[in-house]
């Protein structure tokens, strides 16, 4: 909807602030999942028909957005002989006909082997430090969007079910203990006073300590000493996916 | 638009296809004219040119031979933005879907003038050295331009129903067998279905259905003498069939999701 693809049945849209749709999709460089290439016209000529249809006079673009996603030497091979990488890399470089100030891409890293992957991810951090271009990325490879995103927005159905940056992310799927135990609020004020654990939360009534996590038995134990039972104990692991998932259910219990 | 064109045309200029079918359709064209010659000098043992054949006949036999290559061209270079998915790569960029399909249709228009002309020079040049170039007085080169206007808005008016199902259809494979299945199910079927309904259900015994439908056209208008009728008629028909397949096709693409 964004781009012009689907038809919205309701709502409205703006882009850079404006209502003007036409204008703003102009400043938008897309890959929409799958690759769209001509097979039968050479990497440099499919840049070259990009170029004329969005009006770039500069012939010169051609070669250098050939030199910055890296396919110079197969400025002259045809699309269809192309892996799957570099025809992603190609259609990145379409993208990037007109100098867009927004990149629009719909998994860029689907169906890559893990070279392929790296080259994307560097090409996509690259794009943003060297030319300031402004990326979103849409993809459920939650482990290599950590890699690369500073902002996420989780969609679910349509709808967007949360909005937080990266630094709130690692906060939130950063390893921890987490720990079950009969009087989870005073088990919170001991573990303070004793261990002086200060990175803990209480969610659901179990406790979740960010800090000492190879201190499991002093915990254990000032608990115990403290005659609080506990019920559970486990080292939990950085967990994007399940994270995700979480917020996925909470956001179809909610919608 | 201008841009969106010039881009169209780049990619057209690059299609290996575009030459391979006019270099069958001049090459056909030709081979209809040289058996032509062989048949009847082994049949009655006489040169064709003592019949009255000249280098005018064969452009009129040899100019029909583009229509099917017109189609099968048309039939890949329009549905191939689909299947390739470069559609999206144009509709993203805040082209108007009435552009869109606009330079799709004057590209159909221009492959159409490039194969007619092709198999008409080509066959009256094979025609020419064979028989000689006939009569060529200025009502005969004034009727060879009306034959070959008529002929090529008969042409794109059948090519704007083949445009229209590229973009209906959106498959490759799927626009060659439904444009082909036009060509050979309407006169065959849909036409006599329909006279036979309006002759007897409506008593309009004179009733032609084929009158009202752009292909007949193809044949009718190659000739140097073509009756007022069919040029009045015919006209309007292509006409109408021009507006009405490029609305239909244009609301296809404002309505249907781009994927």
């Amino acid at each position: 909807m964004i781009v012009g693809l689907n038809n919205p049945t309701s709502g409205s849209i703006e882009l850079f602030g404006s209502n003007n749709l036409q204008e703003g999709r102009r400043k938008i460089g897309t890959v929409i999942e799958n690759p769209a290439l001509y097979p039968y016209l050479s990497a440099r000529q499919n840049i070259e028909a990009q170029r004329i249809m969005k009006g770039v006079k500069d012939k010169s673009i051609t070669d250098d957005l050939l030199d910055i996603v890296g396919l110079k030497d197969a400025g002259n091979k045809k699309a269809k002989n192309f892996s799957l990488g570099m025809k992603q890399r190609l259609a990145i470089a379409l993208a990037l006909v007109g100098d867009p100030e927004f990149l629009l891409l719909d998994e860029p890293i689907n169906g890559l082997d893990p070279t392929g992957i790296r080259d994307i991810r560097e090409l996509i951090l690259k794009l943003n430090r060297e030319a300031g271009i402004t990326i979103l990325i849409s993809s459920h490879i939650l482990g290599e969007l950590a890699k690369i995103a500073t902002s996420y927005g989780v969609i679910n159905n349509g709808v967007l079910v949360d909005q937080f940056t990266a630094e709130e992310l690692k906060q939130k799927v950063k390893p921890c203990l987490k720990i079950t135990v009969n009087d989870p609020e005073r088990a919170v004020a001991i573990l303070k006073d004793y261990l002086e654990i200060s990175d803990i939360e209480l969610e659901n009534n179990s406790i979740k300590i960010y800090e000492m996590l190879d201190k499991s038995v002093e915990i254990n134990s000032a608990l115990e000493s403290n005659d609080i039972i506990v019920q559970f104990f486990s080292k939990e692991d950085s967990d994007y996916e399940n994270y995700f998932i979480k917020l996925m259910e909470g956001g179809a219990k909610n919608g | 638009m201008a841009n969106l064109i010039r881009s169209d045309f780049y990619k057209l200029f690059r299609t290996k296809a575009f030459y391979f079918c006019g270099i069958i359709a001049a090459l056909l064209s030709s081979l209809g004219v040289i058996l032509l010659n062989s048949a009847i000098n082994s049949e009655l043992g006489i040169s064709a040119s003592l019949l009255g054949y000249d280098g005018v006949y064969a452009l009129i036999t040899g100019t029909g031979q583009a229509t099917l290559f017109v189609t099968i061209m048309i039939s890949m270079f329009v549905p191939n933005e689909f299947s390739f998915g470069t559609i999206k790569n144009i509709a993203s960029k805040g082209i108007s879907r009435w552009n869109i399909y606009l330079s799709k249709v004057i590209m159909s228009m221009f492959i159409s003038v490039a194969y007619v002309l092709l198999c008409a020079i080509v066959s009256f040049a094979i025609g020419s050295f064979m028989w000689g170039t006939g009569d060529l007085t200025r009502e005969v080169y004034l009727n060879i331009f009306k034959m070959l206007g008529l002929f090529l808005v008969a042409e794109v008016a059948v090519q704007s129903i083949f445009v229209m199902v590229g973009f209906i259809v959106r498959q490759t494979g799927g626009t060659v067998a439904v444009n082909l299945a036009i060509i050979i199910a309407v006169p065959v079927v849909v036409i006599p279905a329909l006279n036979f309904g309006v002759q007897s259900l409506l008593k309009v015994e004179d009733f032609d259905s084929s009158n009202y439908w752009p292909f007949t056209y193809l044949s009718r208008y190659l000739s140097l003498d073509v009756i007022q009728e069919d040029v009045t008629v015919g006209l309007i028909v292509c006409l109408v069939f021009i507006i009405l397949s490029t609305a239909l096709g244009i609301f296809s693409l404002y309505k249907r999701d781009v994927k």
